[in-house]
C-alpha cells in the first residue's frame, strides 16, 4: 500500500482508500476513484507536478500534494 | 417576469461537447448574461420545434457532479432544485454525455436522472463513439434508464432533428407544464429535506430509494459499470493519435518550448497584429467625426459628438480586434484540448504564487491590454483563482503604457550604454518588472486576505484531442465582443463624456477668446503659420481653464509630494480616457499642436519647461522615473474598471482594486521622489 504520488509513471494501481473525509475527497469519489478502481499513472508533468492519470477512460491531471492523500495498491 | 416558452436545461460534464449542443439547437437566437448575486453567466437560447413551438434553451455550467464545489457547479444543483426561482427555472432537463466516455460520464446523468425532473439523455459525440468503434445499443438504455435516450452528433448535425422532435414530443402530449408548475412551487422544501417530489412523466426511478444528488459515489459507479456491461461493445481499434500528441505536447523539453512558441505567437497576434485592424476601426470612428464636423455647425453639439461620442466610441472599437484574436486563439486551445495540457505544464510554475496553470494566459494577455486579458480569465474554473487573476491583471505593463514610457524616457533618460545594456532599454525593462514584482506581491497578499479560503483543488480533466469546429469558434468571437460592446462599452462611453465635458467647460476665458481673435485675424491677413501657432496656443488655454485645469490645480496638493505639478495633474485625469491619452493632453497643455505626432516634439519641450516660481526646471529626470512608476503601477484606465466590474458582476472589486492600485502607485511614487532628493537627485 502506498499513496498514488509515489506510483511510477507508466505502471498501475488500484484505489484503496482516501485519506481524510471532506469535500474534496467526496470529488475524487465523483470522479470515480472509488476504492477497487483500477487508474494508470500516465505521466508526470515537466516540473514533476502534477501528475497525469486515467481513471475510467479519462485523463486527469491531479497535484502531487493530493494525490498524497489516494492510498493504491500497486498492480 | 412571465415565462413565455417552457425552458430546457443541457446539463453535462466539462468537454461533453455541451456547449456545441446548445449551439446547434439555438445558433444566433442565443445571449448571456448573469445569473442574479453569482458571477456565473447565463447562457440562454431559443430553439424552434418541429411544430413550430418555440422552446428556451438554457446552457448550464459544465459540472462533473451534483455535489457543488464551486459557484457553477452550485448554480447547476439550484437551477435543477428550483432554488434559482423564476430567473432560472429549467421545466425538463437533457443530460448531456461523451458517448466515448460512457464509463465516467454516465454517474453524473444518474444524478441528474435521480432528482426525478422530467429528464432526456443524450449520447453526443457519436461520431466519434463510431469512429473509435464503440456501440451502444441504445434501447436496452432507454430502458434500463426509463427516459428518452438519443444518439447525437453537435459536430455533424446527426440525431438533432430527432433531438427536436423529441422535445417537442414531449412538450406535446403531456401536461408537462402543470406537472412542472407544481414541481417547482414544492421543491425548495422537498429537497432541502432530501426528500424528491413524486416522480411521474418521464422520469421512472432507476434505484427506488434515495434521491441521486445523495448518491453514494461507490454505489453509483457500481450502476454505472452494470450498465456500460450491458449496453456497450467495443470492436478493438488502434490506438488513438492522443498518446502520440501528449508524448510531444507534455514532454519535457518539447512541451515547454511548443507552449513559449504558442504563447509568443497570441502575445505578439494582440500586441501587434490587430494594428491594423485598430487603424482601420480608428480612420473609420475619424471619418465619421469629420463629417459630423463638417456637417454640423461648429458649437456644443458639434463638439459633444466629435470630441465626445466619437473619442468614447473609438476606444471602445479599438478593443475589438485584440478581443477577437485572443478569443480566437482560447476558442481553439479550449476546443481542440491544448489548454488543459497548458495548464498541466504551467501549473507548478503559475503555483509558486497561488494561481493555477490556466492564470498563464490571462496575465499574458495583459501585457497587450489589461481589458482581454480580464474577459480571458473565465476559463478559470474556481472562482478565488479567476478574482486574484483579475485583481493583479492590470499590473502588467500593458500597451497604452508604452507611449508614456516612451515620451519621458526619451525627454530625460540620457541616450547612454552600460556595457552592452542601453541605460534607456533597462528603464523601461524595469518598468516591467515593478508591474510584475507588484503583481506576485498582491497575488501573495490577496491569497492571504481577502482570498483566502480553502485552496481549490487541483483535479483537471484533460479531454481527448479535437478538431474544432469553426461554428463554435466564430461564435465564441461574437459572443465575447457583443458583451464587452454592451456592458462595458457603456460605461466607457458613459465616461468619455463626462472627461469631454470637463475638458471642454465653462469655456469662455478671456484670455482663450483673446488668443482665437487673435488667431482669427492673422488668419484674415494671411499668416497661415502664425494663425495655427494661436489656435493651438487658444486650445492649450482653454484647457488649462477647463473643469480639468481647475480639477488639476485642486489635486495638486495631493501630488506635488510625488514631484507632478497641476498640468501633469490634467495629464493624469485625461489618462482616465486611456492611459496613452496623457502624451496628447500634455501637449496641448504645453502649447504643442496634439494633433499629429505630439510625443516628438514634447520630448524636446518637456525638460525646457521652467517653474514660474522658482525659475528651475519643472521636470526632472527624477520627476520623469516617478511619473513612470506612477504609471506602473496606477489603474488609472475605465475600460478595464468597467470589464471587472463587468466580469465580477458587483463594484466592490474594480472600486477596490482602483483603491488599491493607485494607493499603492501614489506611495510607490513618493518614496521615489521624496527617496530621490534626499539623495540629491532632484
Amino acid at each position: 500500500m502506498r499513496s498514488l504520488d509515489r506510483i511510477v509513471p507508466g505502471s498501475r494501481a488500484v484505489v484503496h482508500d482516501i485519506k481524510a473525509e471532506d469535500s474534496f475527497s467526496r470529488s475524487l469519489l465523483e470522479l470515480g476513484l472509488v476504492p477497487g478502481t483500477e487508474i494508470e499513472v500516465v505521466r508526470r508533468a515537466p516540473l514533476g507536478d502534477p501528475i497525469e492519470l486515467v481513471v475510467r477512460g479519462s485523463h486527469f491531471s491531479i497535484r502531487r500534494q493530493e494525490a498524497r492523500r489516494i492510498l493504491v495498491q500497486a498492480i | 417576469m412571465s415565462k413565455p416558452f417552457e425552458r430546457i436545461a443541457l446539463v453535462g460534464s466539462p468537454n461533453s461537447g455541451k456547449s456545441s449542443l446548445f449551439n446547434r439547437l439555438t445558433g444566433l437566437r442565443q445571449k448571456v448574461a448573469n445569473y442574479p448575486g453569482v458571477t456565473v453567466e447565463k447562457r440562454a437560447g431559443t430553439c424552434h420545434l418541429p411544430s413550430g413551438r418555440q422552446v428556451e434553451i438554457l446552457d448550464l455550467p459544465g459540472t462533473y457532479s451534483l455535489t457543488p464545489r464551486s459557484p457553477d457547479e452550485a448554480l447547476v444543483r439550484d437551477v435543477l432544485e428550483g432554488r434559482q426561482g423564476a430567473a432560472a427555472h429549467a421545466d425538463r432537463v437533457v443530460a448531456v454525455v461523451d458517448a466515448t466516455r460512457l464509463d465516467r460520464q454516465l454517474y453524473l446523468a444518474l444524478q441528474i436522472l435521480g432528482t426525478r425532473r422530467p429528464a432526456m439523455l443524450v449520447l453526443n459525440l457519436m461520431d466519434e463513439a463510431d469512429a473509435q468503434g464503440i456501440e451502444i445499443d441504445v434501447p436496452a438504455l432507454e430502458r434500463r434508464l426509463g427516459v428518452p435516450v438519443l444518439a447525437v452528433s453537435a459536430k455533424t448535425g446527426m440525431g438533432v432533428d430527432r433531438l427536436r422532435q423529441t422535445i417537442d414530443r414531449a412538450n406535446g402530449h403531456t401536461d408537462t407544464n402543470g406537472h412542472s408548475e407544481a414541481n417547482g412551487n414544492g421543491h425548495g422544501n422537498g429537497h432541502a429535506n432530501g426528500h424528491t417530489a413524486s416522480a411521474e412523466g418521464n422520469g421512472h426511478a432507476v434505484v427506488a430509494d434515495a434521491p441521486w444528488a445523495e448518491l453514494d459515489p461507490a454505489r453509483g459507479y457500481k450502476e454505472v459499470e452494470s450498465i456500460v456491461r450491458q449496453v456497450v461493445r467495443r470492436r478493438p481499434t488502434e490506438k488513438a493519435v492522443r498518446g502520440r500528441l501528449d508524448a510531444i505536447l507534455t514532454h519535457k523539453i518539447l512541451g515547454p518550448v511548443i507552449f513559449v512558441v504558442l504563447m509568443a505567437t497570441v502575445f505578439q497576434s494582440i500586441y501587434a497584429w490587430a494594428t491594423p485592424a485598430m487603424d482601420l476601426l480608428d480612420a473609420g470612428v475619424r471619418a465619421l467625426a469629420g463629417l459630423a464636423r463638417a456637417t454640423i455647425p461648429a458649437g456644443p453639439i458639434q463638439s459633444l459628438l466629435v470630441d465626445g461620442i466619437f473619442a468614447g466610441v473609438g476606444t471602445v472599437a479599438s478593443f475589438i480586434p485584440q478581443l477577437a484574436i485572443l478569443f480566437f486563439f482560447i476558442a481553439v486551445m479550449e476546443d481542440t484540448g491544448y489548454m488543459a495540457r497548458a495548464a498541466f505544464l504551467m501549473d507548478r510554475v503559475m503555483g509558486s504564487v497561488g494561481l493555477p496553470g490556466r492564470a498563464f494566459l490571462p496575465l499574458l494577455s495583459s501585457f497587450a491590454c489589461a481589458i482581454p486579458g480580464i474577459m480571458a480569465t473565465r476559463t478559470l474554473p474556481s472562482r478565488n483563482d479567476r478574482l486574484a487573476t483579475i485583481l493583479i491583471a492590470p499590473l502588467m505593463s500593458c500597451s497604452a503604457r508604452l507611449p508614456v514610457y516612451a515620451l519621458l524616457i526619451g525627454a530625460f533618460i540620457p541616450n547612454r550604454h552600460l556595457g552592452i545594456l542601453s541605460l534607456r532599454g533597462l528603464t523601461l525593462l524595469s518598468m516591467y518588472f515593478l508591474g510584475i514584482l507588484a503583481a506576485l506581491g498582491v497575488a501573495w497578499v490577496a491569497r492571504r486576505t481577502v482570498l483566502r479560503g480553502p485552496r481549490t483543488a487541483h483535479v483537471l480533466e484533460m479531454p481527448p484531442y479535437r478538431v474544432p469546429s469553426v461554428r463554435s469558434v466564430l461564435l465564441a468571437i461574437r459572443e465575447r465582443c457583443l458583451l464587452f460592446l454592451g456592458q462595458a462599452g457603456s460605461v466607457i462611453l458613459a465616461v468619455s463624456i463626462v472627461l469631454w465635458f470637463l475638458a471642454s467647460y465653462p469655456g469662455g476665458h478671456p484670455e482663450t477668446k483673446a488668443l482665437e481673435s487673435r488667431a482669427k485675424a492673422a488668419a484674415a491677413a494671411g499668416h497661415a503659420q502664425d494663425a495655427a501657432k494661436l489656435r493651438t496656443e487658444a486650445s492649450g488655454s482653454a484647457l488649462r481653464h477647463s473643469f480639468a485645469g481647475q480639477l488639476g490645480h485642486l489635486i495638486e496638493p495631493a501630488i506635488a509630494p510625488l514631484g507632478f505639478d497641476w498640468k501633469l495633474g490634467v495629464g493624469l485625469l485625461s489618462s482616465i480616457a486611456a492611459r496613452e491619452v496623457m502624451v496628447s493632453t500634455m501637449a496641448t497643455m504645453n502649447n504643442l499642436d496634439g494633433s499629429s505626432d505630439p510625443s516628438e516634439s514634447l520630448r524636446q519641450a518637456l525638460p525646457r519647461a521652467v517653474n514660474p516660481k522658482t525659475g528651475l526646471p519643472l521636470y526632472t529626470p527624477l520627476v520623469a522615473i516617478s511619473l513612470m512608476v506612477f504609471f506602473a503601477l496606477a489603474l488609472q484606465c475605465m475600460s478595464t474598471v468597467a470589464v471587472a466590474k463587468r466580469e465580477t458582476n458587483s463594484w466592490r472589486w474594480p472600486i477596490g482594486m482602483l483603491v488599491m492600485m493607485n494607493v499603492m502607485a501614489w506611495v510607490a511614487s513618493l518614496a521615489v521622489y521624496q527617496g530621490g532628493r534626499m539623495l540629491g537627485w532632484g
